[in-house]
């Protein structure tokens, strides 16, 4: 799982998406790589199957916070503003900021939404609990519309400092 | 003995679903249920059955809920549906039946290769599993259940545990514990592990094992989305505290622990990376290549050859 998840920020989604779906395969009641898998259908342009694979874990998982906030990013990516924003709710907010893998990719979810600057905290957030992707941060398609602001540009220029 | 039903084939001796031509990971509960059921294609199967099948008969409180699991990672290993079913039908109240079509297409031919590791899961049933896979479930698991990087014997009697941890003295706290393993590795049933390794808390309060694989449930109930309950951690960071005083620090599973516990928190700072490393290169995780949250560690600090190059490595020695 994780190394489909590498796959997937080194750029190589349909390479992640093999990986995730082999694994998938083996642990098929699990959400956890059906979330990554999701992320790498989504960076494939591959919307249609991350809907057909949620949909198909809903009636399991649709009270599990991985699930929603999967879900919630799908339905931004599809431009569905106001249901996004009812499965990205407080309480699936509560469990992104306890989780790694959820904690930056919340900031996918506002970029998509358009709010840039809920977006941006997000990724100061993650960044602040650990997650120092910040080429994956500069590349991603859905963190597009941050790519020309200041503080975006800012808070990736201050990670890759204090890395040296 | 090889039987086909819808576009599957199973080998009923080594235990080795396929489809396709693909071979399908299906093992534990799940896969004794599976070749059950294939025994007695056509009949109701009570759950009592099973329950004796699966646990010998022996009352473990969470049985009803372990079985309804198995029965349901078998379904989604078929692409079944228990509202219309094509496999395996539940019948309210009683139990299961097999209602699918089966063609019997005669012996199996097994390779050398075939025969050398799940050959035992089929023959001795709960005599489980080197790690062939079990990366794959590990990753699944995120940090995987600490100590579930290597193999265990799990056998219908009671015996030792999982290679890293440490037996009680009480041998039902012990059979407890290997349980809650089996949930966790064989069914992804996270809450169902950790309501489980509870139980072998409360029958043996000073199970130092039991207590971390616990505290280590509750941190994966929240990396896998069911829960989001921050004053976990502070319990989880009191149970280590306790447990890092009882402990060696040099404990593979304490380390792990730490490790989960630091990320949960988004305080990877707290735990020193160098430590892993020293453990792991010492010998730690026993010769079986960087645990998972070496991979996980470097991660997040933006590395990818290095741990992808780790990771290939790991499944070429242990392939899904």
């Amino acid at each position: 799982m994780l190394l489909g998840e590498l796959q997937r920020t080194q750029g190589d989604a349909k390479g992640a998406i093999q990986t995730l779906e082999r694994v998938l395969q083996q642990a098929p009641n699990h959400m956890a790589p059906a979330w990554f898998l999701t992320m790498a259908y989504l960076d494939h342009g591959r919307s249609d199957q991350a809907r057909a694979l949620l949909t198909g874990m809903r009636r399991e998982f649709e009270k599990n916070y991985l699930w929603r906030h999967a879900w919630a990013i799908l339905l931004a990516v599809e431009g569905n503003r106001e249901e996004a924003l009812q499965f990205m709710d407080a309480e699936t907010l509560k469990f992104a900021k306890l989780t790694w893998s959820a904690t930056s990719t919340t900031a996918d979810f506002y970029a998509l939404q358009g709010d840039r600057t809920k977006a941006i905290e997000w990724l100061q957030l993650g960044t602040a609990r650990g997650d120092e992707c910040v080429e994956y941060f500069g590349r991603s398609l859905r963190l597009q519309s941050l790519r020309d602001d200041l503080r975006f540009q800012s808070l990736l220029a201050s990670v890759r400092a204090r890395r040296k | 003995m090889l039987i086909e039903f819808g576009p599957f084939r199973i080998d009923k001796s080594l235990g080795k679903l396929s489809k396709g031509g693909t071979p399908i990971r299906l093992g534990g509960m799940p896969l004794k249920i599976l070749l059950y059921l294939l025994e007695r294609p056509g009949e109701a199967v009570s759950r009592g059955e099973l329950k004796k099948l699966l646990w010998n008969d022996a009352a473990y409180g969470d049985f009803e809920q372990g079985l309804s699991s198995a029965v349901n990672v078998v379904r989604r290993t078929l692409n079944d549906s228990a509202d219309q079913p094509r496999y395996i039908e539940t019948i309210p109240g009683q139990g299961y039946r097999l209602i699918a079509p089966l063609r019997s297409i005669g012996p199996a031919k097994h390779d050398a290769v075939e025969s050398s590791g799940d050959i035992r899961l089929a023959r001795t049933g709960w005599r489980f599993v080197d790690q062939t896979w079990r990366w794959g479930i590990a990753g699944a698991l995120l940090l995987g259940a600490l100590g579930a990087g290597g193999f265990w014997k799990f056998q219908s009697k009671a015996q030792g545990l999982v290679e890293g941890s440490r037996p009680s003295v009480n041998q039902e706290a012990n059979d407890q514990y290997n349980l809650a393993m089996s949930f966790l590795a064989f069914q992804n049933d996270i809450p169902l592990a950790r309501k489980t390794f509870q139980r072998a808390v409360q029958l043996y309060p000073q199970f130092t094992s039991a207590r971390l694989q616990h505290a280590n449930m509750q941190i994966l109930e929240i990396f896998t989305g069911y829960s989001n309950d921050e004053s976990v951690l502070y319990r989880v960071e009191e149970q280590v505290h306790q447990l890092e005083k009882e402990l060696p620090s040099t404990d593979g599973l304490l380390l792990g622990m730490q490790f989960q516990l630091s990320l949960a928190q988004g305080r990877l700072d707290r735990i020193s990376a160098a430590k892993i490393e020293d453990w792991w290169r010492d010998g730690g995780n026993e010769g079986r290549g960087p645990p998972v949250f070496v991979i996980i560690s470097r991660m997040l600090k933006g590395q990818v050859e290095e741990p992808i190059a780790i990771a290939r490595k790991r499944l070429v020695e242990y392939p899904m």
